[in-house]
C-alpha cells in the first residue's frame, strides 16, 4: 500500500487520524446503503419478472387477435378503424425518491372511453376479433406503463449500486489501509525522532559527566 | 323503378360464366393452405391471374388483392348492360373514403394513403369534393350523412359517431339503390345483408354490454327484421334473442354460430356463418341461365375469394396453424 507524501510531524498526525474515522464511519454508512438498495433492488426485480412474464404473455395474445382481425378485414378498413383514438391518454411523469435514488413514476389518466366505450370504429364493417384486439390491449395499458416504470427503477437502482460499491470498495480497499499506514509510519517516524533524541541526550550527558569529571582530577 | 331485362345480360352471363371456371375452388384454396409457407401459397395466386401481374414478392400480397377487386369491378363495370347495378354496389367504397377523409380532417392528419380506387368517384375526385365542400354530384344520402357527420362530430368529438353516421348511410344508400331496380333478386339480398349484419352487429354489441342507445344507432334500417325485435329482445338474456329468431330463416344459422360463440367465447364462428348464409342465398343465382342473378353473384363469389385468400395469406405469413385458417374460410361461390 501506497503511503501519502506526507510530512511526519504531529500535526499532520493528527489530522490523518481524523480522516480516518471520517472514512471509517462513511465507509460504515454506504455499506448500509448499498445493502438496502440491494434489497430494494431485488424487490424490484422480481416484481419486474413476473410483470415482464404477464406483459408478455398478454402482447403475444393481442398480437394473435390483431393477425386474425387483420385476416378477416382489408388493411385499409382495418387502417380506418383505427385512425383516430376515442380514449385520450395522459401520461404524467414524476420522480420518486428511493435511497437518493429519484426512479420515475408515471400516473396516467384517460379521458372518454367510459364504461367499456373504448372502440373507436363502427360495427357495420369491423369484425368482433378486432373488439377482443382492442379490450386485451386496453388492458394491457397501464400494465406497459408499469412495467416502464419498474424497469426505469431498477436500471437507475443497479447504476447506483455500482456506484456505491465502488465507492464502499475504494474507502474499504485504498483510502483506509492509506491512512492506517501512514498515520503508522508518521508514528514510527516520530518515535525514531524521540528515541534518536534521548540517545544523543544520554551522549551529551555522558560527555558532560565526564568532562566534569576529568576537571576533578 | 329501373328496369332490368333478363335478355340484356346474356352477352354478360356468358362471359362471366366463363370467368367463374376461374374462380378458386375449394381444392386450390386447400393448395394454399397446405402449402409450405407464404411463398408457396402465393404461387397459386399467380397462376389464378390475380391482380396485374404484380406476382413477385408474397409481401404486397394485399396490393394484389386490392388489384383484382378493381379489375372485377372494371370487368362488370364494362359489360354491364344496366350501369347503375353495378354503382349501387361500389358506393360503399366511396362512403368508406368519405369516411377516412372526415376522421383526416377532424383528426388533422393527412389523407392516409388507404383510399380505395373502386367506388363511383375516383380518390382525387373525391378528395376534392371534401376538401372543397363541393357535394354537387354526391347523393343525396351522402350529402345529407356529411352534413350529419359534421354536426355529430363537432358536438360530441367521438370518431366512433363518424363511422356509425356514415355506415348507416351507407347501408341506407345500399338499400334503396337495389329497391329501385325492378329485381326481386337485388331486393331480397339487400334484406339479407341488412339482416345478417344487424344480427351481428346485434349480438356483438351485446356481448360488450352495450346500451340500447348505442345499439339502436348501430342497427342498420331496409332489412326483414324489425328494429322492434331487437328492442324487445333487450331486455332478454341473448339467449333469448336467438331462440325468438328461430322463426326467421336465420334461426338455425345465428342459433350455431352462438352455440360456437358461447363455447369458444369468439364471435367469429358465427361471422362466419352469416356470411355462409348470405352467399347460400348467391349460390343460388348458378341455376339462373340470364339475369342480373350471375352478374352480381360473381362479384359476391370475387369478394369472398379474397377474403379468403386474404384470411390464408395473413394465416401463412405470420405461421398460424392449418385448422385456425380452415375454421375461418367462408364458404365459397363455386
Amino acid at each position: 500500500m501506497a503511503r501519502l507524501n506526507v510530512n511526519p510531524t504531529r500535526m499532520v498526525l493528527t489530522g490523518l487520524k481524523k480522516r480516518l474515522k471520517t472514512a471509517r464511519r462513511g465507509h460504515k454508512l454506504l455499506k448500509d446503503k448499498r445493502d438496502e438498495l440491494m434489497k430494494k433492488f431485488l424487490d424490484i426485480v422480481r416484481e419486474n419478472k413476473r410483470l415482464r412474464e404477464e406483459v408478455e404473455r398478454k402482447v403475444s395474445i393481442v398480437h394473435s387477435r390483431f393477425v386474425m382481425a387483420r385476416a378477416l378485414m382489408n388493411a385499409e378498413v382495418l387502417e380506418e378503424a383505427l385512425m383516430s383514438p376515442k380514449v385520450e391518454v395522459n401520461l404524467k411523469a414524476s420522480t420518486k425518491n428511493i435511497m437518493s435514488v429519484d426512479v420515475p413514476v408515471l400516473e396516467y389518466t384517460t379521458e372518454g372511453g367510459g364504461e367499456g366505450d373504448i372502440y373507436p370504429y363502427g360495427f357495420a364493417n369491423t369484425t368482433g376479433e378486432l373488439d377482443e384486439a382492442i379490450a386485451t390491449l386496453s388492458e394491457l395499458v397501464p400494465e406497459l406503463l408499469k412495467l416502464a416504470e419498474m424497469e426505469k427503477s431498477a436500471q437507475l437502482l443497479a447504476d447506483e449500486i455500482e456506484k456505491t460499491r465502488r465507492r464502499v470498495n475504494a474507502l474499504e480497499y485504498v483510502l483506509i489501509p492509506n491512512l492506517e499506514e501512514t498515520i503508522k509510519y508518521i508514528v514510527m517516524k516520530l518515535d525514531e525522532n524521540e528515541r534518536s533524541n534521548l540517545t544523543r541526550l544520554m551522549k551529551v550527558k555522558d560527555m558532560v559527566l565526564k568532562e566534569t569529571h576529568e576537571f576533578h582530577y | 323503378m329501373i328496369k332490368i331485362k333478363q335478355d340484356d345480360y346474356a352477352y354478360a352471363v356468358g362471359l362471366i360464366r366463363a370467368k367463374e371456371i376461374k374462380l378458386l375452388d375449394g381444392d386450390r384454396l386447400n393448395r394454399m393452405i397446405e402449402a409450405q409457407g407464404a411463398a408457396e401459397a402465393f404461387k397459386v395466386l399467380a397462376e389464378a391471374e390475380y391482380g396485374y401481374g404484380n406476382t413477385e414478392n408474397f409481401h404486397s400480397f394485399e396490393q394484389v388483392l386490392a388489384e383484382e377487386m378493381k379489375k372485377t369491378y372494371d370487368l362488370l363495370a364494362e359489360i354491364s348492360p344496366v350501369p347503375e347495378v353495378v354503382d349501387a354496389f361500389k358506393k360503399k367504397h366511396d362512403y368508406f373514403n368519405i369516411k377516412v377523409l372526415l376522421k383526416a380532417e377532424f383528426s388533422g392528419q393527412e389523407p392516409p394513403q388507404i383510399l380505395v380506387d373502386t367506388g363511383v368517384f375516383g380518390v382525387e375526385q373525391i378528395k376534392r369534393i371534401i376538401r372543397e365542400r363541393d357535394y354537387s354530384e354526391l347523393t343525396p344520402i351522402m350529402m345529407q350523412a356529411i352534413a350529419d357527420t359534421y354536426d355529430a362530430f363537432s358536438r360530441m368529438r367521438d370518431p366512433q359517431a363518424v363511422d356509425l353516421i356514415i355506415d348507416k348511410a351507407s347501408y341506407d344508400q345500399f338499400v334503396n339503390d337495389l329497391n329501385e331496380f325492378d329485381s326481386p333478386f337485388l331486393h331480397e339480398l339487400a334484406r339479407i345483408i341488412i339482416d345478417i349484419t344487424n344480427i351481428n352487429m346485434y349480438i356483438r354489441a351485446r356481448s360488450l354490454n352495450k346500451s340500447w342507445d348505442f345499439i339502436g344507432k348501430l342497427l342498420l334500417k331496409g332489412g326483414e327484421i324489425s328494429e322492434e325485435f331487437y328492442f324487445a329482445g333487450f331486455d332478454k338474456p341473448v339467449e333469448a334473442f336467438v331462440d325468438d329468431l328461430r322463426r326467421t330463416k336465420y334461426g338455425d344459422t345465428v342459433k350455431r354460430g352462438w352455440e360456437l360463440y358461447t363455447a369458444k367465447k369468439n364471435i367469429s364462428g358465427l361471422e362466419k356463418l352469416l356470411d355462409d348464409f348470405l352467399m347460400s342465398y348467391i349460390r343460388r343465382s348458378k341455376l339462373i341461365t340470364m339475369g342480373v342473378e350471375p352478374f352480381i353473384a360473381y362479384l359476391f363469389a370475387k369478394e369472398t375469394e379474397i377474403r379468403n385468400v386474404r384470411i390464408i395469406m395473413t394465416g401463412k405469413i405470420n405461421g398460424l396453424n392449418d385448422d385456425l385458417i380452415r375454421e375461418r374460410l367462408r364458404l365459397g361461390y363455386v
